[in-house]
């Protein structure tokens, strides 16, 4: 769907994004993750359309993203920090993006006022997690193929962060929308995201399927027996706690469970790794900023 | 254009005014005002003087109007917010313009109702007055979207566009206020860069010129200006938003223009505070002593708004700072120092093509060789007494301005290039403080020489004719009035004219009449000063023209004698 393809984009001397390449699929919902100054913002203006890079090419379904009207009418964002023109209401705003996009979608819109439930006045006037939610609000309207989200969630309370997933997740089964989204929260995205993408210092560091990455690294947790540890396997950790071993696997869960029984511990569980766990143990010696962000 | 685009770019026109609204409000309120309260209100002062102030009205407002529908530029919210809309940004130029136009024909309509309804000015006429002032206003659009387009913050776009609108002439005006004050002779009337800002020839002249021609580049400058405000608005980097520039090469440009501007304006205030008045110009050791500290000030501040900070000593900027001055000093004290030779400078005689010379009593142009050649040695003259005089010739620093007398060379060169000087000089060698100047000095013998050929006094009569024979003066008309000094009687008719002239060419040949008066005491009964007015050709409407003041004897002079005879002139 979206196609990024050996993007550079320089400040002056600074490189913001250096040679990415990155492909969302269609329907699905890629999360983009990485430390603070990685270029994740960059990547995604790039991705709307708003910076021009540097050299490079980004498309959306083949066709080029920058100054195309038509293509940019399948595609929605809500940024960081949310524009809205001065003093304008809901009311106002719906009436400007009924314009802008020919798939505005007024009951849609109307349904959305239920969920929402945002006041009438100045959106100006509205609390952050409020303006988010009305971004939400417009931006599913819009009932766009590609949403392009940058820490979406970040305001809004327990609850409405949920129902916002849900909407947007219920959208992408029913209507295939396609999902970019930025967030330092890998456990939230764990939940929603089936590809994943590390960026570090503007180069993209992984790029992978999430479940495929789950169902190749497992956690095993063991007591050894007489025959000792398993044979035979990738072993990417080590862990011990009193006589109880843990090690971080890569394979899939027959695989290793094929190996360990040959050994025949007392005692042997084969557990699912998290996200967080994936990306610390999949990266190995990578720098020390991806450790914070993951640990 | 589909229906739709056309709904969306109606939106824009009126989400625009909703935020604008007082701005058009007072807009309206001040042309209407205008219109109505004009005590010189006729079809003439519609398009002449109401026009005028209008227009420079018109202009602001059309600058002031670009700058507030580009705002969203300098902002990065609002600039990316709309980048990330489905719309190109030609679409948005568009209904910026759009806008504009609105808000502009929204004020002016009832400034048109108010013409129609208060006098019997023709619709026609206007109409041609809305046309101008929208032109005007079109002129301060173009410059407005330019200098938006370049800009990253509101202060970088309003600095700017005061550069366009009055940078060219302002800077050439003071530049050439610099130069006359340092290298002697230079004179500062040339005012080529008036034509590149129509703001300030709007504003100096009593009338609003209804020249088409002159409206027709008007317009043409700013669809050019209107083209390139897209080029550059289509090119524009969202990342720079908030920088002082967005394209990077342009801060250094602003920074140099606002440091000269700056820096003259200042050390011209300085010496006007100093001298109650321009007169300080003309003394070259305090126009140093004002105009270097201004331009250090000036590059002070001007490093403090290009890099928006107020930490400007360091010592990277100080290098530079420290370059840029002793660059502008060391031109400044080249220019003192007369380096570039442009004191001594006399064009050679086969580059010149004519020559003008004018003085306080006549204006002569000339084409003759030996003409000219006498114009040169004067020129020569002035020079050489600059030299051996070790006071200041130039400086006009004089109580009485009896005491002093001034003239004017303009050389017209074979290439069409023109060359001025202008140089004062001290009349009476008894004023303390001065440089002598007497009666026997070789500049009076020479000018007393070259005046009283009778040649000169036929250059005067036909100014710019080539070949001024009397009567062909007469036949072009170029007579306004003549008749004596304190005299409101003036002489009539074709007949009488022509008679005057011909004793005027005799008494120039008998030496009993002269254009300059040399060493006639300008009081004496024996003689009488007759002026004459010259009429400006294509200009009726305009009253005064340039006088010219000649010395007739009282006695033995046909001229006296035919003024007598027609009751002109009393019988002493």
């Amino acid at each position: 769907m979206l196609e990024l393809k050996n993007v550079t984009k320089c400040f002056d001397q600074f490189v913001a994004l250096d040679q990415v390449s990155l492909h969302v699929p269609k329907g699905s919902v890629y999360g983009l993750v990485g430390p603070n100054g990685a270029g994740k913002s960059t990547l995604l203006r790039c991705a709307m359309g708003i910076y021009r890079p540097t050299s490079g090419e980004i498309t959306l379904e083949g066709e080029q993203i920058w100054e195309n009207p038509k293509v940019k009418a399948r595609m929605t964002q809500i940024p960081d920090d949310i524009f809205y023109y001065p003093n304008s209401t809901m009311k106002d705003m719906a009436l400007l993006y009924r314009q802008m996009y020919p798939t505005f979608d007024r009951a849609l819109y109307a349904q959305l006022d239920e969920v929402f439930r945002l006041p009438k006045g100045a959106i100006r006037r509205f609390s952050k997690g409020m303006q988010k939610q009305a971004a939400f609000q417009l931006a599913i309207a819009t009932r766009p193929e590609m949403l392009i989200l940058d820490e979406p969630v970040d305001g809004l309370d327990p609850v409405m962060r949920r129902q916002v997933w849900q909407i947007l997740l219920d959208s992408v089964a029913k209507n295939k929308l396609t999902v970019l989204v930025s967030s330092h929260n890998l456990r939230e995205l764990e939940d929603v995201c089936d590809h994943v993408g590390i960026l570090d210092r503007g180069k993209v560091l992984l790029e992978r399927n999430l479940s495929g990455l789950q169902e190749n690294m497992v956690k095993l947790q063991y007591s050894p027996g007489e025959k000792g540890e398993p044979q035979g396997l990738d072993i990417l950790h080590r862990g011990q706690v009193g006589k109880l071993e843990t090690l971080v696997i890569r394979g899939s869960a027959e695989m290793v469970e094929a190996k360990v029984r040959m050994v025949a511990p007392p005692y042997y569980e084969i557990l699912p790794l998290s996200l967080e766990e994936i990306f610390i143990y999949e990266l190995g010696g990578v720098s020390d900023e991806i450790r914070k962000l993951v640990l | 254009m589909k229906f739709g685009s056309w709904c969306s770019k109606g939106q824009a026109i009126l989400r625009n005014l909703r935020r604008f609204w007082p701005v058009v409000l007072g807009m309206a309120a001040i042309l209407t005002w205008r219109c109505m309260t004009d005590s010189l209100y006729s079809a003439d002062s519609l398009l002449y003087r109401t026009g005028r102030d209008a227009g420079v009205w018109l202009t602001i407002y059309g600058f002031f109007s670009a700058l507030l529908l580009m705002g969203d530029l300098f902002d990065t919210r609002y600039a990316h917010g709309s980048q990330g809309f489905p719309s190109t940004r030609e679409a948005r130029f568009l209904d910026i313009l759009l806008s504009a136009l609105v808000m502009v024909l929204l004020p002016l309509i009832p400034a048109f109702v108010v013409n129609l309804v208060r006098t019997d000015i023709a619709t026609g006429t206007s109409m041609l007055w809305v046309g101008a002032m929208i032109i005007f206003w079109f002129y301060g659009l173009s410059l407005g979207l330019l200098a938006s387009s370049v800009s990253g913050t509101v202060v970088a776009s309003i600095l700017t566009g005061v550069i366009l609108l009055v940078g060219p002439d302002l800077l050439e005006t003071l530049l050439r206020t610099l130069v006359r004050g340092l290298v002697a002779g230079t004179n500062h009337h040339l005012r080529g860069a008036r034509a590149l800002c129509p703001l300030i020839a709007l504003r100096e002249s009593d009338y609003l010129d209804p020249n088409w021609a002159y409206m027709g580049w008007v317009i043409l400058g700013s669809l050019v200006l209107t083209l390139l405000a897209l080029v550059l608005y289509k090119k524009r980097p969202l990342e720079r938003t908030g920088m002082f520039m967005v394209f990077p090469g342009m801060k250094a440009v602003i920074k140099v223009l606002a440091t000269l501007m700056g820096g003259l304006v200042l050390g011209l205030i300085l010496l006007i505070l100093q001298f109650d008045g321009l007169y300080g110009v003309e003394n070259p050791g305090a126009t140093l002593a004002w105009v270097i500290p201004s331009f250090a000030i000036a590059l002070i501040v001007a490093e403090m708004i290009t890099e928006q900070t107020m930490r400007v000593f360091r010592r990277k900027n100080l290098l530079s700072m420290g370059l840029s001055l002793a660059a502008v000093v060391g031109l400044v004290f080249a220019l003192h120092l007369d380096v570039f030779g442009l004191e001594t400078y006399v064009p050679k005689s086969e580059q010149i093509s004519s020559v003008s010379l004018k003085t306080a009593y006549a204006t002569a142009t000339v084409s003759d060789p030996e003409n000219v050649a006498q114009v040169m040695a004067l020129h020569q003259c002035y020079i050489d007494y600059m030299d051996a005089d070790t006071s200041n010739p130039r400086s006009a620093l004089f109580e009485d301005y009896r005491h002093y007398s001034s003239v004017e060379l303009c050389y017209t060169l074979n290439s069409g290039r023109k060359v001025y000087r202008r140089y004062n000089l001290m009349l009476e060698e008894s004023h303390e403080g001065y440089a002598p100047g007497g009666q026997n000095h070789p500049i009076y013998e020479t000018m007393y020489t070259l005046y009283n050929d009778p040649d000169w006094l036929y250059c005067a009569l036909g100014t710019e004719e080539e070949d001024p024979e009397l009567r062909r003066v007469l036949a072009a008309g170029n007579i306004s009035s003549v008749g004596p000094e304190y005299s409101s009687k003036s002489l009539e008719g074709q007949n009488n004219l022509l008679l005057l002239l011909q004793a005027m060419e005799e008494d120039m040949a008998a030496g009993k009449l002269w254009l300059y008066p040399g060493g006639i005491n300008e009081y004496s009964q024996d003689h009488f000063r007759l002026y004459i007015r010259l009429k400006i050709p294509n200009e009726e409407h305009i009253a005064r023209g340039p006088d010219l003041t000649i010395w007739v004897s009282r006695r033995g002079s046909a001229t006296a004698t035919l003024l007598r005879s027609l009751n002109l002139l009393d019988n002493t």
